[in-house]
């Protein structure tokens, strides 16, 4: 069976129709793993017992296999009554395993900034909440633009997991485009081309943007 | 607030601390320290490097707990449990040797932060009253610059300015004047005699000699840990009691 | 099934997942050095090449290759085992990634590093071999410990393309027992064991690698 490259052009329109869903899933995927990990770190830094815990779970979800922790996501919920739809289901499963990254990322952003600004804040008598959301976020967030956008780009490149949950992306649908006519080798790799099309795209855009905003940061 | 009830004749302690002592793991870097500092008092702390002078201030103002003795802030215990009452060390306010500004906030906005998140008043009347402390030392026209934009001597009035807009009843520096190019150790000097001479308690850790004759009721000297000696600056100068303090300040002057 | 049994089940899949990391750390490494030391030196049309080739690899997800590889590439007449597949596909995915921690480490280095070898009147290749990469190796350490861990839980994609790895196994097991907390918790918990000790690990060099830095 040769590849039949008419039949592969004729089911890129089916397959980009898949497009929006794994935009959809980016977006919400970048902004809750985001804001997940700004929760995690803050909650490692403090220092007490809650803080070991959580160290603990930061480098147990970076010692997991993304696939093995959606099946358990999706496996096991419904096991304990909530069934939620596999699209739900994916954003969780793929925000907590890459929060576990960008916990990271906030860490060494964090790291970065000199101790004398928390000095300073304290000795302003500001209130923890207000330390981070007021001084350190800010500094963090212009110290980790590079990494971060690494890791929205990786968040893309990670949608086609969801395939396995059944969430309709694109590489969910080639799959059903191939179940359907017996062919996998053309959607296949339409759906290759696709994703890598994409991927050096957006990467080129994130870097355009961070160029931006360095310069624009620079004082 | 607190201060109405004391007895107007009397003057207040601003800070008491006794036998406090403070270890990092095994090393005691304070040893059972004992001062006392009056309501508008000026003190110098002076000692060689590594003596505690900054880890002293530091538990003054709550950067460092400390493991044994106590604080008192206008006679309320500092630290310890405190039953929804604010921290009496919120009465302090600070100034770094290394500034410490915040980079990602004009120079106004570092001024009035604290007031704005304490809720001393509105936006405009806070920035108002930050650009006339501004306007005190003398870097109201920078107001909207930020702080990297600054020389090291402006950045420290901005930080002198920051501290004094939390209206602050007793002001701690620590070695203000050290991380400044030597041209502009004078500015940042006569900003702060100014601040001292408009009565304000202050607690000033410095190798600035100039400075602790011209505004100190008493210069305290620490060595490794310990409170050597406490004399006017007078009597510490010419004739210092202890042969540490002697060799101190051989080195110094 | 008791959950240790379970365990025990999954873990009859580790042959698998071994195996694969280990010839994917065959591929990974010869790629790593000899592309991130190219793309180090060259420059023009060799250049390009060589960083698409590495663009290839890194910027593609990894699933999506594994399953070109396996479904789409035998329409052109190249057809290979599964295992093939896997271990060739993560171990390159890996590599281009660990090539740009090559390449990096390398231009970090301080140029007086070079220009000592050049004084000294050392061939190039003398002063890369001797010179630079010893002391960039350290500095990519905490890198490849990472991606080492990444190819390790990337194994679990095998399980997709018919291979009964440690993944695979625990789907099995679902097949014939409805017990998917037990499964999916041993599952997580036999890459846990694996990973955990590297992530430490990498923890551990990590803090003294900035350690050293800083002293
Ligand atoms: N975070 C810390 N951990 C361990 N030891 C510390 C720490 N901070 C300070 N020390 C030690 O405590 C002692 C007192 O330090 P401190 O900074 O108070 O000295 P100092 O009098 O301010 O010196 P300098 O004039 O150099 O600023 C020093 O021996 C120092 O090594
Ligand atoms: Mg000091």
């Amino acid at each position: 069976m040769g590849f039949d490259f008419e039949y592969a052009l004729s089911i890129v329109p089916q397959i980009l129709k898949a497009l929006p869903t794994t935009f959809l899933v980016t977006v919400l995927c970048c902004f809750c793993a985001a804001v997940l990990a700004f929760a995690m770190e803050f909650t490692r830094r403090s220092g007490r017992i809650l803080g070991y815990v959580m160290r603990f779970i930061i480098d147990a979800i970076r010692s997991t296999p993304i696939l093995a922790q959606l099946y358990f996501v999706f496996f096991v919920l419904p096991f304990y009554g909530l069934t939620l739809p596999p699209m739900v289901v994916g954003v969780l499963g793929l925000s907590v395993y890459y929060s576990g990254y960008l916990a990271e990322v906030y860490k060494a952003g964090i790291d970065a900034i000199p101790r004398g600004q928390w000095d300073a804040a304290k000795a302003l008598h500001l209130s923890r909440w207000d330390t981070i959301s007021v001084i350190i976020a800010p500094q963090m967030l212009r110290n980790i633009a590079a990494p971060m956008g690494n890791y929205f780009v990786s968040i893309l490149k990670a949608t086609p997991y969801l395939a396995v949950i059944a969430v309709p992306e694109m590489l969910g649908e080639a799959f059903d485009i191939a179940s359907d006519t017996f062919r996998y080798a053309e959607p296949i790799l339409v759906v290759g081309i696709i994703f890598l099309s994409l991927a050096l795209v957006i990467a080129q855009l994130v870097r355009l943007l961070e160029e931006r905003m360095q310069q624009s940061l620079k004082r | 607030m607190c201060s109405s009830i004391t007895d107007k004749t009397e003057v207040q302690n601003a800070v008491t601390i006794s036998e406090l002592s403070k270890f990092y793991g095994e090393f005691e870097a304070l040893k059972h320290i004992d001062l006392e500092v009056t309501q508008g008092e000026r003190v110098v702390v002076c000692g060689p490097s590594g003596s505690g002078k900054s880890t002293l201030i530091r538990c003054i103002n709550g950067l460092e707990t400390f493991q044994s003795g106590g604080l008192e802030i206008f006679g309320e215990a500092a630290g310890g449990k405190r039953n929804g009452k604010t921290d009496p060390r919120h009465k302090t306010g600070m100034v770094f040797q290394n500034f410490n500004l915040f980079p990602h906030m004009t120079v106004l906005d570092n001024c009035t932060l604290s007031p704005r998140k304490h809720k001393r008043g509105t936006r405009d009347k806070l920035d108002a009253l930050a650009l006339e402390v501004l306007d005190k030392v003398k870097i109201k026209d920078q107001a909207d610059k930020y702080p990297s934009q600054l020389s090291g001597g402006q950045q420290q009035r901005v930080a002198i300015a920051r501290a004094l807009c939390m209206e602050p009843e007793i002001l701690l520096f620590d070695e203000p004047t050290s991380a400044l190019d030597p041209e502009m150790i004078n500015e940042v000097l006569d900003v702060m005699v100014q601040v001292a001479n408009e009565g304000n308690t202050m607690i000033c850790v410095t190798h600035e000699m100039g400075f602790a004759r011209k505004v100190a009721d008493r210069v305290v000297f620490m060595d490794a840990g310990e409170i050597v000696e406490i004399a006017k600056p007078e009597d510490f100068f010419s004739t210092p009691k202890t042969d540490r303090a002697a060799e101190f300040l051989s080195q110094v002057l | 099934m008791s959950f240790f049994a379970i365990l025990l089940g999954i873990f009859e899949g580790f042959r698998v997942t071994f195996s694969i990391v280990v010839v994917g750390l065959c591929y990974a490494v010869p790629f790593a050095f000899c592309f991130g030391i190219l793309q180090y030196f060259s420059k023009g049309p060799l250049y390009v090449a060589v960083t698409a080739i590495i663009e290839f690899w890194r910027s593609s997800p990894v699933v999506i290759l594994l399953f070109v590889f396996y479904y789409s590439l035998p329409a052109f007449g190249i057809t290979m085992s599964a295992f093939t597949v896997g271990s060739l596909v993560l171990g390159l995915n890996t590599g281009g990634y660990a090539s740009q921690a090559v390449r990096a480490a390398l231009q970090s280095l301080d140029r007086g590093q070079y220009e000592a070898g050049v004084a000294l009147g050392l061939p190039r290749f003398q002063i890369l071999w001797s010179i630079e990469l010893p002391q960039a190796v350290v500095s990519m350490v905490p890198t490849f410990i990472n991606l080492w861990i990444q190819l390790i839980k990337g194994t679990a994609l095998v399980s997709l393309i018919t291979m009964v790895d440690m993944t695979a196994r625990a789907k099995e097991i679902a097949q014939i027992e409805y017990n998917p907390v037990g499964i999916y918790s041993g599952l997580l918990l036999a890459y846990l064991i694996i990973c955990y000790p590297v992530t430490i690990f990498g923890r551990w060099v990590e803090g003294r690698n900035s350690q050293e830095k800083r002293a």
